[in-house]
């Protein structure tokens, strides 16, 4: 379906994004417990765990992509870093500014929602660079591409303080939650040089991300924090652990982003709030991504400032999992934040595909 | 440099991109004027969203069960130490801890202090069930405060104070869902130093009736430890489910909503007066049905001299109706007369040896019944061979009982009077100056103990 989905897209001479949300969030809501029930609230509880492991996933992958780049592209992770830095300060800003004056009934510190929900918005989708494009365009879907490290770092602050509200305790646990990273990180390193076939190796693969989901989860720490160190420590490790898991993860990557997705989608709910909060997310992350990419272009003179803010638009499924990680431990204003940041999601998605010109060729 | 070849990996980028010319690029000064339009047209967004207002109230927030919560190994002590610690800080900003003492018109003194938790139910009004016998002192913290009580609701035992006003209401069990058990609360009870969480296991909750309440009170059974008198138990999730009530053999719990509507109450009534028939009551048992001749009800032990029922009942009689109310346990006895309005004259059905008495009797305020007899010694006492007094009975309300004396304590000295015999203790009581006290003596337990004897 996603093929279909990105041939068909390509076929408008559209940019292609890497994920449908489009289609898979209103798939989500079309099964989940508010239209046919199929995915009821009890199955969504308990698809809970399978959620932290495919957040810890989303995790290994952006860790293992920046070890890679980071000594070739040092200021290219510098710029995105910084575009959705400004992305968050931009959103964050102007929703705690909105929920202090509106008043708005929805439970936890105004700061912190607002925190997640710029969180959220931080992130963007690289689309899948075709060959022949030109440099400038593919510079600006790495940036596009990089820019989750920031969003994955606020998001774990953001999740310590929803958990227990441990200002004091927050450097603590997020050295507490690398810490988890790496030694997940390095008993996975060992068990895979020792694995004696595919099979075997599949099952340590397997079984570790298991345990970066689940060790985080259980102590309410950020799984993709967890995932992004330890995917890290694989890059950096000496062997191939890093290929290795990139290769048996190949095979779950796609079906758990879609599994992100229609979870996202099923939470979504007719919150009056989320309703409210959805215009703000919208208007502001545009600013916020605007305003980020012409920050990110100082840093970087060969980025388009405006061509990169379009391919910025895209919405990152990190920011979904941001929402859908922080609704883990805070149900009431986690739900509102999911159906804003899934409505949200949708709608930029359908704006980048208006927005978005096919990249440009140089040969 | 300018050329590249057209297809890049993605990985590459970077070195690829440190080795290029800058590619064109539209100019600065069309990009700043971009910048600029979106950040002016996004703060007049800002400002006329800003304007909007949400029509609903506050709503307390629902913390989400852990993820893995079904899958994942728990109920470990440490677990469940973290989650206490998690209730007592949310819930620590809506107790207070409250210094009471017994009031030594009601009961005798000598009593240490005893700490009883309130809990703040309005941004200016805290609550507590400290009894209708003890009397509120101060709030502990640091520095120990005045506790400023607004009303008492005497035959509820229930006690309002104004609190300085604060936020951190606790979210309120309504009921909704509900308690049944085996499970665990947490119960917060308070000491010299402020509240103090711990768990509570119970075994099943159960809804008894209660004539001073209007609705069912909760007990919990089975527990591994009764908690204080007027401890407040709280749901793991933080939720307040009530006060557990003072002087009660079973560990009784009024809801939370029972005790908001009380606060209104006694917000508008004031001070209610506990009524009070002068009397002591028992059980009745088998043998004592079979010699008095009743089927049920209470039997009196006790009629307080010049007190309201002196002449009227006399012990051995057994209480069956107090105002048309069936009295078939002490507990009930207890909570008809509390609620009795005092000097309004109440009809008594009784059984005197097998045969009916019925009777008028005008209650008093249970403070009355205590001053009549606080001027009266109150002690039954036998000599010692080889000196000194052994007291063998304390009569209740009486200025012994008042000064903390105790049946089986030995008199060793009152005043300048070593060792004195019965007769002499009376004589000294008697002979007192009025508004006088006197130093007693006494060994206790093989410890030597003094209290003042007042002589009102």
């Amino acid at each position: 379906m996603t093929w279909f989905a990105l041939r068909t897209r390509a076929a408008l001479g559209l940019a292609p994004t890497m994920v449908p949300v489009s289609l898979y969030v209103p798939l989500g809501f079309v099964l989940g417990p508010r239209v046919l029930n199929v995915l009821s609230y009890d199955v969504l509880a308990h698809l809970d765990g399978v959620v932290s492991v495919a957040l810890a996933t989303l995790g290994v992958f952006v860790g293992i992509a920046l070890a890679r780049q980071a000594r070739t592209s040092g200021r290219l992770i510098a710029a995105a870093s910084i575009e959705s830095a400004m992305t968050i300060v931009v959103v964050t800003s102007a929703i705690v500014v909105l929920l202090l004056q509106w008043q708005v009934p929805i439970s936890g510190e105004p700061g912190l929602i607002a925190l997640v929900l710029g969180t959220a918005a931080a992130a963007s989708s690289a689309g899948a660079a075709e060959a022949g494009v030109a440099l400038s365009d593919r510079l600006a879907l790495t940036v596009a591409d990089l820019d989750d490290l920031v969003p994955i770092l606020v998001g774990a602050i953001a999740l310590s303080l929803a958990a227990d509200g441990a200002r004091s305790g927050l450097g603590i646990a997020l050295a507490q939650t690398a810490g988890i990273g790496i030694v997940i990180g390095l008993i996975g390193w060992l068990l895979f040089e020792r694995a004696s076939g595919p099979g075997d190796r599949a099952v340590y693969v397997l079984g570790t991300l298991a345990m970066l989901g689940g060790a985080a989860a259980y102590v309410k720490y950020s799984p993709m924090l967890t995932g992004l160190v330890a995917g890290a420590v694989w890059r950096l490790a000496p062997s191939r652990a890093d290929e290795i898991i990139g290769a048996d993860l190949r095979k779950f990557h796609h079906p758990l982003l879609v599994l992100l997705l229609i979870d996202a989608g099923a939470q979504i709910g007719p919150y009056a709030e989320a309703i409210w909060l959805f215009a703000p997310f919208v208007v502001f992350r545009l600013t916020g991504k605007i305003v980020g990419g012409w920050a990110a272009a100082r840093l970087a003179p060969e980025l388009a400032a405006d061509a990169l803010g379009a391919y910025l638009f895209p919405p990152g499924v990190i920011g979904l999992a941001v929402a859908l990680n922080f609704q883990q431990i805070e149900a009431t204003s986690g739900a509102v934040i999911v159906s804003a940041v899934a409505a949200g999601a949708v709608a930029f998605e359908l704006i980048a595909t208006l927005a978005a010109q096919r990249p440009e060729r140089t040969a | 440099m300018g050329s590249l070849t057209p297809v890049l990996d993605s990985r590459s980028v970077g070195l690829r991109w440190a080795l290029m010319e800058p590619a064109p690029r539209p100019s600065g000064r069309r990009e700043t004027r971009l910048l600029v339009i979106t950040v002016v047209v996004s703060l007049g967004m800002l400002l006329l969203l800003a304007r909007f207002r949400f029509p609903e109230q506050h709503v307390e927030p629902v913390a989400a069960a852990p993820p893995l919560e079904r899958l994942a190994a728990r109920a470990t002590y440490d677990e469940l130490a973290r989650i206490l610690r998690g209730v007592d800080r949310q819930v620590a900003p809506a107790i207070l801890s409250v210094r009471t003492t017994l009031d030594p018109d009601l009961a005798g003194a000598g009593e240490v202090a005893r700490y009883v938790p309130a809990v703040r139910l309005a941004p200016d009004r805290a609550i507590l069930l400290a009894g209708a016998r003890r009397r509120v002192q101060g709030i502990a913290g640091q520095t120990e405060t005045i506790a400023d009580v607004i009303a008492v609701d005497n035959p509820r035992g229930v006690t309002m104070l104004a609190v300085p006003p604060g936020a951190g209401l606790p979210a309120l069990w309504t009921g909704q869902h509900a308690i049944t058990g085996p499970d665990y609360a947490a119960v917060i009870e308070a000491t010299s130093a402020g509240p103090a969480v711990r768990p509570m296991y119970y075994g099943r909750v159960d809804r008894v009736t209660d004539a001073r309440w209007d609705e069912p009170l909760l007990r919990f059974s089975a527990l591994q430890q009764t908690p204080p008198a007027g401890s407040a138990v709280f749901l793991l999730d933080g939720s307040f489910v009530g006060l557990g009530i003072p002087d009660e053999q079973e560990f009784l719990v009024v809801p939370a909503a029972a005790l908001l509507r009380e606060l209104t109450r006694i917000s508008n009534s004031g001070t209610v007066h506990a009524g009070d028939l002068g009397l002591e009551v028992q059980p009745l048992d088998a043998d004592l049905r079979a010699v008095t001749r009743a089927p049920d009800g209470v039997v009196i032990t006790y009629v307080t001299p010049d007190g309201p029922s002196d002449g009227k009942l006399m012990p051995g009689d057994v209480i069956r109706q107090i105002a048309g109310r069936g009295v078939a346990s002490v507990r009930d006895y207890a909570a008809v007369v509390m609620l009795l309005a005092p000097d309004q004259p109440v009809p008594i059905q009784a059984i005197r040896r097998g045969a009916p008495v019925d009777v008028q009797i005008v209650p008093v305020t249970r403070r009355k019944v205590a001053a009549r007899g606080a001027d009266q010694l109150g002690l039954e006492m036998r000599a010692i061979r080889g000196g000194g007094t052994e007291v063998v009975r304390v009569d209740p309300l009486s200025a012994a009982s008042r000064a903390g004396i105790l049946a089986g304590d030995v008199i060793t000295r009152v005043d300048d009077v070593e060792n004195p015999d019965p007769a002499r203790v009376a004589a000294l009581f008697r002979t007192a100056p009025s508004g006088s006290g006197l130093l007693v003596g006494l060994e206790r337990a093989g410890a030597h103990v003094l209290v003042v004897l007042a002589r009102p």
